[in-house]
């Protein structure tokens, strides 16, 4: 069963059951995903460009907009709704187009190159990815894992079990709660990195910046080292990095350019990249000299890990505030 | 997300489920978080005050049925919900419709709250930069404080044979102030005691003296004594009580040394 919804037409109105998966691949416009237990229901309209083409196959949903290369002169765009069951597996990929995501419990992941994406009420396990758009989340439960070049990422209210936040530019900003036996860390180049515990937390952490300040909660008990092992922090950051340059180096046209500014944006933050490849980065070249700061402490009794790192950006760990709950 | 509803809106929403047939609260709770696709899950605490009030103005009337209070809309109600049919009709439309109508409304509050978190730990964060500042100026003061004096022991006060002792106090607010300020009745004591100590040695004033290079290298184990109580004591806040305790061991540790000293003279 396939549809297509030329440029300038009506739009698409459609009641799907069942859906267990959605594809989501488009360029520009405006994407909202939100799960419900209303029968799953797809709408699409304000199509530009090109058309966008609908599939559904065993519970399969895929709707595509090709990229600007097949459509001439004007820019692809849809305004696209999709409601799922909360435990759907969702797969958005846009290149402008912003996100919204809601009341998802599944697999997600979102990716975009310049879209801002949006989340609330988001558990399970979600991935999300952009080179300069924002991440925003409020209210995210689970394994959450998100890499950003220049986009600043938020998470409001993150009772997460794992988190893995990686930025070259972009700041962090997080208001965590980690459940006992969390891994959470955030790794930036040069973007600052926030984290509010809440007051009560029971967390080991470890911050480290080759240049920025660390800032720690006075509570803590910690223990400064001025010799970090960087060649470990570091390799492991480039290793991240290296795989999503991969990924978006992989996408052709419009995309690989994007690549192009992302490595810019590398070379940009105070750090060297010594060849063409990614991968080079990966070796664990140690892009700046000097001695760093490495603090390592503890809150309560340190049931869960935070890991943060910058090479150049300033680390702040802040306790107090309690986190909301996730709805 | 409590603000999918304007003002007065909810209250017609209320109403209008009411008109379909009588309801619990509960039931209210969740015939509206289907409406609105999962994604509005009005809490009891918004939903049983809102009752109430209908119930005061005379728009609904409620009775018990195994315990729970079944809600039914009157006559007064009916006329109410007819009076803003039109109100209804757009409330409706945004309700069944899409989440696409809620995302826009979404995006907006998650931005809020984002900007609300940026904000409440921007403020945290030039508060702990503002304390690291004063911090890193009294350790510049301290420094500066250091070497003056140093200097001064070493051009302009070469009479005075205990200067690097001194010099070794940061800005002289190491111990010596601490003991002070502890107002200890022994201090004058002590210090007449120290005085005692120093008398004997008043005669080798040569500039180079052996002795002098005793004195500076104690006074470089001092200032190492100093810098590290210093750097623990800014880890740990104290309290009155910790810092008296503290005293005291600053106090039992000058005792202590001062009498090896002594015992070293007495020899």
């Amino acid at each position: 069963m396939d549809y297509i919804v030329e440029p300038g037409s009506d739009g698409l109105l459609l009641d799907l059951e069942p859906l267990d998966e959605a594809e989501l691949r488009l360029v520009g416009g405006e994407v909202s995903l939100a799960g419900t237990s209303s029968p799953a229901r797809l709408e699409i309209d304000g199509v530009t460009g090109a058309p966008v083409t609908v599939w559904l196959d065993d519970g399969v949903l895929t709707v595509e907009q090709p990229g600007p290369l097949s459509s001439g002169l004007v820019r692809p765009r849809a305004t696209v709704a999709l409601t799922v069951p909360p435990a759907a597996r969702a797969t958005v990929r846009t290149e402008s187009a912003a996100l919204v995501a809601a009341g998802l419990a599944g697999e997600m992941s979102f990716s975009t190159v310049s879209g801002e994406l949006t989340g609330t009420c988001l558990s399970g396990d979600v991935r999300a990815r952009t080179v300069s758009g924002e991440v925003a989340l409020d209210g995210v439960a689970g394994r959450l894992r998100t890499d950003s070049v220049s986009g600043h990422v938020t998470i409001v209210g993150g009772l997460l079990q794992e988190l893995a936040v990686g930025t070259v530019t972009g700041e962090v900003v997080a208001d965590l709660d980690p459940r006992p036996g969390a891994r959470c860390s955030c790794r930036t180049t040069s973007g600052p990195v926030t984290v509010r515990l809440p007051a009560d937390a029971s967390v080991e952490f470890e911050a480290e910046s080759l240049s920025g300040h660390v800032d720690v909660p006075e509570q803590a008990e910690t223990s400064e080292d001025r010799t970090p092992p960087w060649g470990k922090a570091w390799s492991g950051t480039a290793q991240a990095w290296a795989e999503t340059a991969q990924a978006w180096a992989g996408r052709a046209g419009e995309w690989a350019g994007r690549a192009g500014e992302w490595v810019d944006t590398l070379a940009g933050a105070g750090a060297r990249l010594l060849g063409d490849a990614p991968s080079t980065w990966a070796s664990g070249c140690l892009p700046l000299g000097g001695v760093g700061r490495v603090v390592r402490g503890r809150l309560g009794h340190g049931d869960a890990t935070l890991r943060l790192a910058s090479l150049v950006g300033n680390i702040s760990v802040v306790s107090g505030a309690p986190v909301e709950a996730v709805a | 997300m409590n603000r999918v509803f304007s003002h007065g809106r909810l209250r017609l929403f209320l109403l209008l489920l009411l008109a379909e047939h009588p309801r619990h609260g509960y039931e209210l709770i969740r015939h509206m978080e289907d409406r609105f696709l999962g994604l509005y899950t009005p809490s009891a605490g918004t939903i049983y005050p809102r009752l109430a009030a209908l119930e005061e103005e005379g728009l609904v009337e409620h009775e018990e049925a195994e315990g729970r209070k079944v809600y039914r809309l009157t006559d007064a109600g009916r006329a109410e919900l007819d009076a803003h049919r039109h109100e209804l009709r757009d409330l409706e439309a945004r309700a069944a419709e899409s989440a696409r109508h809620l995302a826009h409304e979404i995006r907006h509050e998650v931005k809020a709250s984002v900007r609300e978190l940026r904000q409440e730990l921007g403020a945290a964060m030039r508060d702990v930069r503002r304390e690291d500042r004063r911090t890193a100026r009294e350790a510049a003061k301290q420094r500066h404080d250091r070497i003056r004096d140093a200097a001064r022991n070493r051009w302009g006060r070469e009479d005075r044979w205990d200067e690097p002792w001194r010099g070794a106090r940061p800005g002289g607010r190491g111990m010596d102030s601490e003991h002070r300020h502890a107002g200890d009745p022994g201090a004058a004591d002590r210090d007449e005691h120290d005085g005692d100590e120093r008398r004997p040695e008043e005669g080798g004033t040569a500039a180079d003296s052996p002795d002098r290079l005793v004195l500076r290298s104690l006074g470089g184990d001092l200032e190492a004594f100093v810098t590290d109580v210093m750097t623990a004591a800014r880890r740990r806040p104290m309290d009155g009580e910790q810092l008296r305790a503290v005293r005291e061991a600053l106090l039992a540790a000058r005792e202590a040394v001062i009498g090896a000293l002594s015992a070293d003279g007495s020899t």
